[in-house]
């Protein structure tokens, strides 16, 4: 029961709350709204009593219930409850598998899939581990300068995305929980895939790291922020201008704040560049596949591995790199699967924007 | 622990701070900085020999540099580069497209703003036209990897032109030059940052870069605002390294200032030429008619001990290159410099010993300080130095090291404990010529000092941050010396000075600048001097300044270096590379209440003595300043702190204090002036009347008696560019 808590932690707690605070709070929180208390249990038997009379069943005269249409609406759900339903969905049809066979147990990275298209196949990357720290140790010189934003966005990425495009629950209710059951999503999909793809940190390797925060439990390779960012990039991106942020433009906000939130990371200490890279194209393929999934049309799959999508030991996660490197997607089988109830939000999402 | 001094050494023409990173523990000379390469400084302006084909006068070669070694980090570096690689034919090319101009044209009466600093970004929209094109005629980016470009003409690094940099804003502006730019892939694609080399620069990605304000103040303007002086003012741009690179105590600082202004130069006279290619054919009917644009060069550096007069190497040869310019009938280049913000540092300090008599200062060096430690201490003599002196650990005895009577210029002692080296005076005996042209107050008598002695007493640190285990996998020149053993002992150490003569003499001691060893790294720590009888705070608890605030009625205030006696002063603390008059020299003063910064350093003063409590005075001569020449607003709000300009990414803006933003402020001060056809006959700085004319006419909230010359210099000037709200 936790996340119904989380869900309204999350959402309204905001800022201080988060997904975790959420979690937590909603715990506890439940508990004591869900209206379970024996006090007033006893109270209201007493009051019934005291009301009711004799019920004569078979003949006392019923009310008649109107059952509304078995529509895609959730309004008459809680905004918990709706959560809960729209996730239920989601979950059905994304799909995570490890990709083998293993080598020295471990194996080869990992798929998420949507039926039969693998919308994006992680590969473990075998990089050079002193190249790549080289970048730790020359991006560590900016962690003075964005303390602030490391502190504030391990826990929670939105307000800087809600300061792009400003959202909340009251004038842009549909978007705020579809960006909500969307990042909620992307955590439960990302740490399985970490697991498949398991990697250590940084500090793992070299005790000069000394990131300013707290190394998290899981893979570092690729990176959930990385991730959890250039989903919300994506996704939002196109309900606010229904363009795409793949394309030959400059980079839109939204991609220059999902980019500067992975590099974060790395000025951290937590990160090193290719898990970025890793996680920037599995964000923008799972925001594609949502978009896809709501809307209609087909998926398109992206692999990240040798010869296809790779970061290289020697390079940095750019803005630049990742302009080019989502821009090579291959069409995968048109979309199957089929998913009613998400639909019927986005396309509320939709409306509260143009 | 057992304390002794070795016997003296003699020492060849190399800089004391060379020699003392380059010898670990023991005195033996590390033969690898960690593979960074070395060259022999010979760059010179070759570049000029190749356009001026009407005059190849050999014996101009512009700024000479003797053979002095610099240290390079190995990316940057043109291994190939020697004294007597060809002459850059293609300079031409490289600067100015085929057409034969800039890629947006110049103007006759253009200005050239040349600006040396650290973490200049080159796409600032600040120093763009508004169709976006750079004002930039070119840049060099000294510690790019010199594999960037390959450009072999250059030593290290590499430049761009206008050119250059308008094809790299279109790539990353969505390919037009008015887009959004992707400034971080603009920064790595210039040059100017890395993140995959430890040394590499990396300001310009942080939130304020010291470049980018400075050349927002000199230059920068709103794309869509003062067209005639985005037009007329043009600008070349120095990415010089930082700090890890020329090393805390400013070693190799000179060498790479005096390659940045001959580059200055030289790209500005090539576009001139290139403009002007009927200006033989002028100057028939106009013999008096000048070659090139008028360039302000502004450089907010410095280095605390020296001479402190236009003997230093520095400004003597500053000096060689204004002359020769001058005598060839090239554009006047005038120098803009900060006076340095060590007014409270208790870096500074005079003793005076009477005949025969000894005289002593504590020097404290704080524990975990990873850098070496520097006291300067000079002094006039003739044939033979007048003093000896002693330098004591706080684990040894104190012992004079009596002068040596040898014909060497240069020599030095090792003082070891326990065997292991952790301090090293050196003995100089300074010979210079003065430069024509370097002004000497009329009424001095025996005007000219071209003779003096310098001590500069060195210290191990007291902390080694490199592990000798990590060398070989983390190349890096500020790994200066192997030894973890060969630490110095922190705490007060005792300087002693005896006079030797029979009259009374002057030495003046400094504390060496001592700057981080690397980007963001705060583990130096710089040693003062520390004396009891030297005030550190008034009654009040505030910070003592070298005069009381407020003033009186009358506009009297109370100097506080005369009331204390102490030998540690405030005034004295402008920085050698500035205290002469080859430059202006600008300090700061805050403009909420008129008062001078309190960090702003402070000028000498008169000759006599009054203003710095000296006995013997200071003598101006050699091109000695006691004073600043103009300051301006370094603290503008009582509120908050700094100035405000551009912060290092476009549309930003960040707060910055320190005399540096005032010395920016001075060169866009002269480049107004100009821009109005103002260049008074008798003032080279052209600061000086303006200065005076502004403390005039501008209403400070407070009024000085006295003017408080030596640390507002001969006025106080109101924030030269526009500024468009109040800062309150």
């Amino acid at each position: 029961m936790g996340w119904i808590g989380g869900t309204q932690g999350g959402t309204q707690g905001g800022t201080q709350g988060g997904t975790q605070g959420g979690t937590q709070g909603g715990t506890q929180g439940g508990a004591g709204d869900g209206g379970r208390s024996p006090l007033l249990a006893a109270a209201i038997n007493l009051a019934h009593d005291a009301t009711v009379g004799y019920w004569d069943t078979p003949s006392a005269s019923l009310n008649t219930p109107k059952v509304p249409d078995n529509s895609e609406s959730l309004l008459y759900l809680s905004a918990a409850r709706r959560t809960q339903v729209l996730l239920a969905e989601l979950s059905s049809v994304f799909v995570v598998a490890p990709i083998g066979p293993k080598t020295k147990g471990q194996y080869a990275g990992a798929s998420l899939n949507i039926g039969k298209t693998a919308i994006a196949s992680i590969h473990r990357q075998n990089f050079d581990v002193p190249s790549q720290l080289k970048f730790l140790r020359g991006y560590a010189d900016l962690r003075n300068d964005r303390l602030a934003e490391i502190i504030t966005q391990a826990d929670d990425i939105m307000p800087f995305f809600r300061a792009i495009a400003p959202m909340n629950p009251w004038q842009k209710e549909n978007t705020v929980a579809l960006l909500y059951v969307v990042h909620v999503l992307t955590t439960q999909l990302e740490m399985q895939i970490k697991h498949y793809c398991r990697a250590p940190r940084p500090s793992d390797y070299a005790t000069q790291v000394q990131p300013v925060i707290p190394t998290p439990d899981h893979s570092s390779f690729p990176s959930g922020h990385a991730t959890e960012a250039m989903v919300m990039a994506t996704v939002l991106h196109f309900l606010r201008t229904g363009d795409s942020i793949v394309g030959d433009k400059s980079p839109v906000p939204e991609l220059r704040l999902a980019h500067r939130i992975a590099v974060n990371r790395t000025v951290a200490g937590l990160h090193f560049p290719v898990d970025s890279a890793a996680g920037a194209v599995l964000g923008i393929s799972i925001g594609e596949a949502i978009q896809s999934l709501a809307s209609g049309g087909g998926l398109k799959t992206r692999q990240y591995k040798e010869g296809e999508i790779l970061l290289n030991s020697t390079e940095d996660f750019t803005l630049t790199w990742l302009a080019d490197a989502i821009k090579s997607a291959k069409a995968g089988s048109n979309n199957a699967a089929s998913v009613p109830l998400f639909s019927h939000l986005w396309a509320n999402a939709i409306a509260e924007w143009r | 622990m057992v304390s002794y001094w070795g016997e003296w050494n003699a020492l060849g023409a190399i800089s004391p701070y060379y020699h003392w990173s380059k010898c670990g523990s023991g005195g033996e000379p590390i033969t690898n900085v960690n593979k960074t390469a070395q060259l022999d400084v010979g760059f010179t302006t070759k570049t000029r020999t190749v356009l001026d084909r009407e005059n190849s006068d050999s014996e101009n070669k512009g700024i000479q540099l003797e053979s002095e070694k610099m240290v390079i980090p190995p990316y940057a570096v043109n291994v190939k580069h020697t004294s007597k690689t060809p002459n850059d034919t293609t300079l031409t090319t490289n600067i100015i497209s085929s057409g034969g101009t800039p890629d947006t044209p110049m103007c006759k009466n253009t200005i050239i703003a040349g600006v040396i600093d650290v973490g200049i970004p080159l796409g600032h929209n600040r120093w763009r036209f508004k169709d976006g094109k750079t004002r930039l005629l070119y840049a060099w980016q000294m510690m790019a990897p010199w594999a960037l470009k390959k450009q072999s003409h250059l030593p290290f690094g590499a430049e761009f032109s206008q050119s250059d940099i308008n094809d790299l804003l279109k790539k990353h502006s969505g390919k037009q030059c008015n887009g959004w730019l992707n400034e971080q892939d603009f920064n790595v694609d210039t040059g100017l940052i890395s993140f995959a080399h430890r040394q590499a620069q990396r300001g310009a990605a942080k939130h304020a870069s010291h470049g980018a304000h400075v050349l927002d103040v000199v230059a920068g303007v709103d794309p869509h605002e003062e067209e005639d002086f985005q037009k007329r003012v043009r600008i070349i741009a120095i990415n010089a390294p930082s700090t890890a690179v020329f090393k805390a105590a400013g070693t190799h600082l000179d060498a790479y200032m005096f390659y940045a202004i001959q580059r200055i130069a030289d790209i500005a006279d090539a576009v001139w030429r290139k403009n002007n290619p009927n200006f033989a054919a002028e100057q028939k009917d106009n013999p008096k008619a000048v070659k090139g644009y008028p360039i302000v060069i502004n450089m907010s550096f410095g280095k605390q001990a020296g001479s402190k007069d236009a003997l230093d190497e520095f400004p003597a040869k500053l000096a060689r290159f204004v002359r020769q310019r001058d005598s060839r009938g090239w554009s006047k280049v005038r120098f803009v410099m900060p006076v340095g913000n060590d007014n409270l540092s208790r870096c500074n300090a005079m003793l005076e010993p009477k005949k025969r008599a000894v005289e002593k200062l504590n020097w404290r060096i704080l524990p975990q300080d990873h850098s070496a430690n520097y006291v300067e201490i000079w002094g006039a003599g003739a044939e033979s130095v007048p003093v000896s002196i002693s330098l004591k650990s706080p684990q040894s005895d104190a012992q004079f090291l009596d002068p040596p009577n040898s014909s060497h210029e240069h020599q030095y002692r090792d003082l070891f404990q326990d065997d292991v080296l952790v301090a090293r005076v050196y003995l100089s005996r300074i010979s210079l010529q003065p430069e024509i042209g370097i002004e000497n107050r009329n009424d001095e008598k025996n005007s000219t000092r071209n003779t003096s002695y310098r001590y500069v007493l060195c210290t191990a640190p007291t902390h080694w941050a490199n592990l000798p285990e990590q060398k070989e996998t983390d190349p890096d020149p500020c790994c200066e010396v192997v030894d973890p053993a060969a630490t110095a002992p922190s705490g007060l150490w005792e300087i002693a000075v005896k006079n030797l003569s029979d009259k009374r003499v002057q030495c003046v001691l400094s504390v060496q600048t001592d700057q981080a060893l690397s980007p963001t790294d705060g583990v130096n720590l710089r040693s003062y001097f520390d004396d009891k009888s030297y005030e550190r705070f008034g009654e009040n608890g505030a910070p003592l300044e070298s005069y009381s605030f407020p003033p009186d009625a009358k506009g009297n205030v109370e100097n506080q270096d005369i009331r204390a006696k102490t030998p540690v002063r405030r005034h004295g603390t402008m920085n050698a590379s500035a205290a002469h008059g080859v430059v202006a020299r600008v300090g700061g003063y805050r403009a909420s209440d008129g008062r001078p910064a309190p960090y702003s350093a402070t000028g000498r003063g008169r000759a006599s003595g009054q203003d710095d409590g000296t006995i013997l005075g200071s003598v101006l001569t050699n091109g000695r300043k006691g004073a600043p020449t103009a300051s301006f607003p370094t603290d503008d709000s009582p509120a908050h702190f700094g100035i405000l300009a551009a912060g290092a990414s476009n549309g930003s803006v960040a707060a910055m204090r320190g005399t540096s933003f005032a010395s920016a402020q001075g060169a866009r001060a002269i480049i107004n002036m100009l821009l109005k056809g103002e260049t008074p006959k008798t003032d080279k700085y052209m600061l000086f009347a303006a200065a005076v004319k502004a403390e005039e006419t501008l209403m400070h909230p407070t009024k000085f008696s006295d003017g408080l010359i030596e640390v507002l210099g001969s006025g106080r000037m109101g924030r030269p560019d526009k500024q468009d709200v109040d800062r309150f």
